[in-house]
């Protein structure tokens, strides 16, 4: 029980370390001087659904 | 700890196993953001900034809890969890506390949650540099100076390819050779050049 227990819980642990830096990121405004290179930011090739520029 | 170390260290990792000209790794940006040298600049400065952190806090991670607690064998999954949450705290503080440096990385550090590379480091200082009876401040030290010179080989591949690409743009390339296949030609002929440094050190 206890070999099974701490991968999960490290693994459960990350997980929830993740959706917190993620939550606060997104929650977190662009500054000002910075939005126009955010807007003109093409995104062709990256798939990435962590992208907090993705409309 | 020494300079030696670091300077072995780092001419190992940037020159003689490059990852991405020698170990394969990080192919996606290397094709992908190489097509404007401001562009290759930007994003392989992004990645030397978080591969840097990403190792020392793997290695961290690796010597502190998942040897200690027997859990090795979860290193893979736990390195790719760490590396996405890093990238997301790091964008945050420089999003709320230097805008200069966010407005010169910050398009790109999205995109390095993906980068192989980064995990290619991570699990290499693990089987390459990590053991059981490595005091932890040298092993941090020098995962952290072969992280540093990856960043920089990376950089120098990407920046010396993005260049070729531009000069390539201006001249008279066949069309059927045109964009991509004569890029993989001129990544294949570098990564031969680079062959030639095998064995320096």
């Amino acid at each position: 029980m206890g070999g099974f227990l701490i991968p999960v819980l490290v693994i459960g642990g990350l997980v929830i370390v993740y959706i917190l830096s993620y939550a606060l990121n997104k929650n977190t405004p662009i500054p000002e001087e910075c939005l126009e290179i955010v807007d003109s930011t093409k995104c062709e090739s990256c798939h990435s659904f962590t992208c907090t520029y993705k409309k | 700890m020494s300079f030696t170390v670091f300077a072995t260290a780092i001419i190992s990792a940037m020159l003689i196993n490059n990852v991405i000209l020698m170990q394969f790794l990080g192919i996606c940006p290397f094709l992908g953001v190489s097509k404007k040298s401001s562009s290759a600049v930007g994003m392989s400065a992004a990645v030397l900034f978080v591969m840097v952190i990403a190792s020392a806090v793997t290695y961290t991670i690796y010597d502190l809890v998942l040897y200690p607690f027997d859990i090795p064998y979860i290193s893979t999954i736990a390195f790719i969890l760490v590396i996405a949450s890093l990238v997301q705290f790091v964008e945050m503080v420089i999003k709320k506390f230097s805008k200069p440096l966010y407005k010169s990385l910050g398009i790109y550090l999205p995109l390095i949650t993906t980068n192989c590379a980064i995990l290619g480091v991570s699990e290499g200082n693990i089987t390459g540099i990590w053991t059981e009876t490595m005091p932890y401040w040298e092993g941090l030290f020098t995962a952290v100076s072969v992280s540093v010179g990856t960043g920089l080989g990376f950089g120098l591949i990407i920046f010396a390819f993005s260049s070729i690409r531009e000069k390539l743009d201006g001249s008279n390339v066949p069309a059927s050779w045109k964009g991509v296949p004569i890029s993989l030609v001129v990544a294949g002929i570098m990564s031969l050049a680079f062959l030639g440094l095998a064995g320096i050190i």
